[in-house]
């Protein structure tokens, strides 16, 4: 079943030339997509069409069935954002705080919002810091609680903007697992890095960006290969495949 | 990655915890007001107050000095400034300043007071959630006309949030520009400037991302505030503390 259906996106700035052209993309239910492009090159834009914080002149966008820019609250809970910067997207007082942001938006009960964060703060392994400030908190647990943030709200796709940017080895390795647990608990992943090494492990789709436009789109160890035209680095694994394969004909 | 920092809440279930936010600001304020009036019996009743609410709320000492150790220094200013500009009889002289005994006197007495306000609004922060204070706000300013309550609430929760980032960025910045040797610069404004504009651009720009984030995590102004109550003890509390206030403070 597919959980996304855009079909002739087309986004422009009034006057310019469009970011998003003519975009006709299909994700199925519990899909992990990689998108990947130059800096530029529309995958933020993208994203931010999923759950009508943008809204494109030309095209349709469908999430579960139902046009995003028909209910907005709706397409918000599905899709949840997490976006490049954790720190400006975290609005609680304490960790606690900003979890339950979402539920208490969505109008939960006192009592059910209190379950859902605990939960939530269980599920990413911050429930010991839930009363502290976010701005203490390490760069990886930031972007676990900005996780925690999106998941109280029970959403069904998750998107990653850059997730990894500005994180050390542990951090990388904590946003790492969270991601492949979501996965693993069939939710639908959608992940815009200029790092594939940090997603090839995990990725069953692949897509490619350039000037606005989906170039390639395909099985992920399929199209990787052509990741260096389009301004995106090879993951050392793929590279080494290569450099065997070279080897072995000389 | 836990640690301790100033004016935060800690958890807790004494009665201070216990108690409606709403109730603990009329309290402070009550308490705040009168404590600039009280002279010795009065402020040493209100010691004794404090320490029992800080037995209540299970604060270390230790806790109270880390957390207090810069009010340390504008409690000395204060004291130091009484002592000085006082008039009176004179207990010391050198050079035409004169440091008096009602100086000393009302030094004490001014500090006194002063650290009593501080380590009342430490107990309230330590003993209050964030949000709750910011429920209890919302709460208060609702019977006020033309006030925008819920806005102010949410505006007052985005402060505390982002006070710290805004000083990091600050820091972040001015660092940069010290790498880059802008301590050779003479003309303090010139250096002012190439620090404020910085920042503000940076504030203004994390700004917009974070209504862009609170928009996708379907925020909306009108959302119902979380209720409060206030229970018997509460308004007994109250009762107490005014009686306090008018009665007992003056002596």
């Amino acid at each position: 079943m597919n959980i996304i259906e855009i079909s002739n996106l087309t986004h422009r700035i009034i006057g310019g030339k469009p970011i998003l052209n003519n975009i006709n993309l299909t994700v199925k239910d519990g899909e992990f997509i990689v998108v990947a492009g130059a800096n530029g090159s529309g995958k933020s834009t993208l994203f931010k069409q999923l759950n009508g914080l943008l809204v494109a002149g030309q095209g349709q966008v469908k999430i579960d069935g139902v046009f995003v820019a028909d209910d907005l609250k709706r397409a918000r809970q599905k899709v949840g954002m997490i976006f490049q910067e954790a720190d400006s997207q975290i609005v609680g007082e304490t960790v606690f705080d900003d979890v339950a942001f979402g539920p208490e938006n969505l109008g939960l009960p006192g009592e059910d919002v209190e379950r859902v964060v605990n939960h939530t703060l269980g599920l990413v392994g911050l429930l010991d810091l839930k009363e502290l400030p976010p701005h203490i908190l390490s760069g990886g647990e930031k972007r676990r609680l900005a996780i925690a943030g999106v998941l109280a709200m029970t959403p069904k796709v998750i998107v990653f903007d850059e997730p990894f940017s500005n994180l050390d080895y542990p951090g990388i390795q904590q946003v790492q697992t969270q991601m492949a647990t979501l996965h693993s608990e069939k939710h639908t992943i959608l992940v815009a890095t200029h790092n594939l090494e940090t997603v090839a492990d995990m990725a069953d789709r692949l897509i490619l960006m350039e000037e606005g436009e989906i170039v390639k789109d395909g099985p992920f160890y399929q199209v990787v290969h052509s990741a260096e035209a389009f301004g995106v680095r090879l993951p050392q694994s793929v590279r080494r495949r290569g450099e065997f394969q070279t080897w072995l004909k000389r | 990655m836990a640690q301790t920092i100033a004016f935060h809440f800690r958890a807790g279930t004494g009665f201070l915890h216990r108690m409606d936010p709403r109730c603990k600001i009329i309290c402070l304020a009550l308490i705040s007001l009168s404590t600039l009036k009280a002279l010795t019996p009065g402020l040493l009743l209100l010691t004794l107050l404090f320490g029992i609410l800080v037995r209540d709320v299970h604060l270390p000492g230790r806790t109270i000095f880390y957390e207090l150790r810069y009010f340390g220094l504008f409690l000395l200013v204060v004291f130091v400034s009484k002592c000085l500009t006082q008039p009176g009889t004179p207990i010391f002289s050198l050079k035409g300043i004169s440091i008096t005994h009602e100086g000393v006197v009302e030094g004490l007495l001014a500090a006194w007071r002063l650290a009593l306000v501080i380590l009342m609004g430490l107990l309230f922060s330590v003993s209050t959630r964030p949000k709750d204070i910011r429920t209890a706000v919302e709460h208060l300013l609702a019977p006020v006309p033309f006030v925008p309550e819920k806005r102010i609430a949410v505006m007052m929760g985005l402060i505390v949030r982002f006070i710290p980032v805004i000083l990091s960025t600050t820091r972040e910045i001015s660092d940069a520009q010290r790498a880059r040797a802008i301590d050779q610069r003479k003309n303090p404004i010139a250096r002012m400037s190439r620090l404020v504009l910085p920042v503000m651009r940076r504030t203004i720009d994390r700004s917009q991302r974070l209504a862009t984030a609170m928009e996708s995590r379907c925020f909306d102004e009108n959302r119902p505030s979380p209720p409060l109550s206030m229970v018997k003890a509460d308004w007994q509390a109250i009762i107490i503390v005014v009686i306090f206030c008018i009665v007992l403070l003056p002596v």
